[in-house]
């Protein structure tokens, strides 16, 4: 990672009407970096990117990239040339086929087939399909590859991994990696903690329009709540019970524990028992904000 | 500001079948009017007498010519001053609907705003897209007339049958200015569609009231449809160079201010 600053927002202020949709928000990513943008729904992830793509402009600040002007018309449109964008919703013509959406983004770029005949292979995606039948995990693939295809230097990923399965999160995550160690620059737009956690270098964490300042992923992760199922091949182990205030049992060998914070404790125990099933469902960002902020 | 030649390449494919559709329906109007023609010039005197009754603002109003003694002075009161314009509007308002609001609705717009495309090259690549389909349209349903009656038998001044191809392509020009505008403006292509609409349905008003009504006489002034006359090219044989000037003026103003308008505007997605 290198210090060049690639992406500067600074002091970014936006309004919807009267509502103040973005309040004084800024935050640099460098060169080489995988920086996390993470926030729940609704907290100004998506508006922030979408002044970085200059749909929107902010009232007050100004946002550069490579030390240019992103909501300078001539400068902005320059810029796409090094920006690859993946937006959190589908924007492409859904009667167009993957192959003509390829083909299209290449003749605009002025560049040849073959990274895109690359991503193809790997991404495992059709090209004759059109877009209007493509299932969401097709659709956000295709949104990658045209967003790859002319090799850019700033990649802005706006929930990449949004209602994908786990395989293609994966795949997404190893090609992100790879992006990076070839020298690109990502910021990654999400509201899973643990993406975040597992893919990023930095971090900025936004509600409610401004960044948060005063809470860390490590505070974030500490807030949350796990909700861990556990069935037991014999009767539930007498030191589980009462683990935590919220466990409560279903049935004589299964039981469910609200666990606050690190894992570690249950695992342990669970660990030095014979486990016949177990599941965890990992808390919602929207959930753990609730829980600091209300707390 | 240029064109973005895989975003014109891609429109044009997209709008196609459209085109064709409504060049073709336009071909067929042609040689329907053509085909009667022959009946309606033996019913000539009982049609001249009774244009001759009716008040000169209703013959104005609808460019009713007396004695459809030619085939373009037939065409022209019967076909391209009346149903005509009404096919040029529906095509081009529906293109321009969908040219920039539907993008806006489907998102669409996004992905060419991700692309080194400003939004200056995609109201301009908009544009010439919809220049293509208006001279298309003008060839087929207007200036096919030029082979058409001589497949029939008739004698045709070419130079008639051209400049009322040149006053219809100003009038679609300045239709799809205003389209366009309307639909910069409203993000929304059923909005579109109502706003230019309403602004040509009102313009048409304005058009009748002033013909009607001879105090009310300088109305017609503020429409569109009292610079498309394709009655007046017939009678004096000659474009009024007035009439152009405003027609591509209403174009190129409402050009301009659409592409401002877009360039500045946050695109709600």
């Amino acid at each position: 990672m290198q210090n060049t600053t690639v992406l500067n927002i600074d002091s970014v202020t936006k309004f919807f009407g009267k509502q103040k949709a973005l309040d004084n928000v800024t935050f640099k990513v460098k060169k080489g970096e995988i920086f996390g943008f993470l926030g729940p729904n609704g907290a100004g992830k998506s508006t922030t990117i979408r002044c970085i793509m200059d749909t929107i402009r902010p009232e007050k600040g100004e946002v550069k990239i490579f030390g240019q002007n992103a909501n300078r018309e001539k400068s902005s449109t320059n810029l796409k040339i090094k920006v690859g964008y993946v937006p959190a919703e589908p924007n492409l013509y859904p009667n167009w086929t993957v192959d003509r959406h390829i083909k299209f983004t290449e003749n605009t770029f002025s560049v040849s087939p073959n990274k895109s005949t690359e991503l193809k292979k790997i991404l495992d995606i059709k090209g004759d399909k059109k877009v209007g039948t493509l299932s969401t995990g097709n659709h956000q693939k295709l949104a990658i590859i045209l967003a790859l295809l002319h090799e850019p230097e700033l990649l802005i990923l706006d929930e990449p991994t949004r209602g994908l399965d786990p395989l293609f999160r994966t795949t997404l995550h190893q090609l992100l990696r790879k992006y990076q160690e070839g020298g690109g620059t990502i910021l990654l737009s999400s509201h899973d903690l643990y993406e975040v956690e597992e893919l990023c270098d930095n971090v900025a964490i936004i509600r409610e329009g401004k960044l948060v300042n005063d809470t860390s992923l490590s505070k974030l992760k500490k807030a949350g709540s796990h909700s861990v199922k556990v069935t037991f091949k014999k009767n539930i182990p007498k030191e589980l019970q009462g683990l935590t205030t919220e466990d409560y049992i279903i049935s004589r060998k299964t039981a469910t524990f609200i666990i606050k914070g690190e894992l570690g404790p249950l695992l342990d125990i669970l660990a030095k028992n014979e486990v016949q099933d177990l599941s965890i469902s990992s808390p919602s960002l929207e959930d753990i904000f609730q829980e600091i902020y209300t707390s | 500001m240029k064109l973005s030649y895989p975003l014109l390449k891609e429109s044009i494919k997209d709008h196609r079948l459209r085109w064709l559709t409504f060049c073709l329906i336009g071909l067929g109007f042609l040689i329907l009017y053509i085909a009667t023609f022959p009946a309606i010039q033996k019913s000539s005197a009982d049609y001249d007498k009774l244009v001759s009754t009716l008040p000169k603002g209703v013959i104005s109003a609808f460019n009713i010519t007396t004695g459809p003694q030619t085939l373009m002075g037939y065409l022209a009161s019967k076909h391209f001053g009346f149903t005509w314009p009404l096919m040029l509007i529906m095509l081009t308002v529906s293109y321009s609907s969908y040219a920039i609001a539907q993008g806006v609705q489907d998102k669409t717009l996004t992905f060419l705003l991700s692309l080194p495309i400003s939004r200056k090259n995609i109201y301009l690549t908009r544009l010439v897209g919809g220049i293509f389909g208006v001279l298309l349209f003008v060839v087929f349903s207007q200036l096919l007339v030029i082979p058409l009656a001589g497949i029939f038998g008739y004698d045709l001044k070419v130079s008639e049958a051209l400049l009322i191809g040149l006053l219809g392509l100003t009038f679609g020009l300045s239709v799809l200015g205003i389209g366009l505008l309307a639909s910069a403006i409203t993000n929304d292509p059923r909005k579109s569609t109502a706003a230019i609409s309403g602004v040509l349905l009102i313009s048409y008003v304005l058009y009748l009231i002033a013909s009607l009504e001879a105090n009310l006489d300088k109305l017609k002034y503020l429409s569109v449809f009292h610079y498309f006359n394709p009655g007046k090219v017939i009678l004096t044989g000659r474009l009024d160079s007035a009439d152009i000037l405003v027609l591509l003026g209403v174009f190129i103003l409402s050009s301009l201010i659409g592409v401002r308008y877009f360039s500045k505007k946050d695109i709600p997605m």
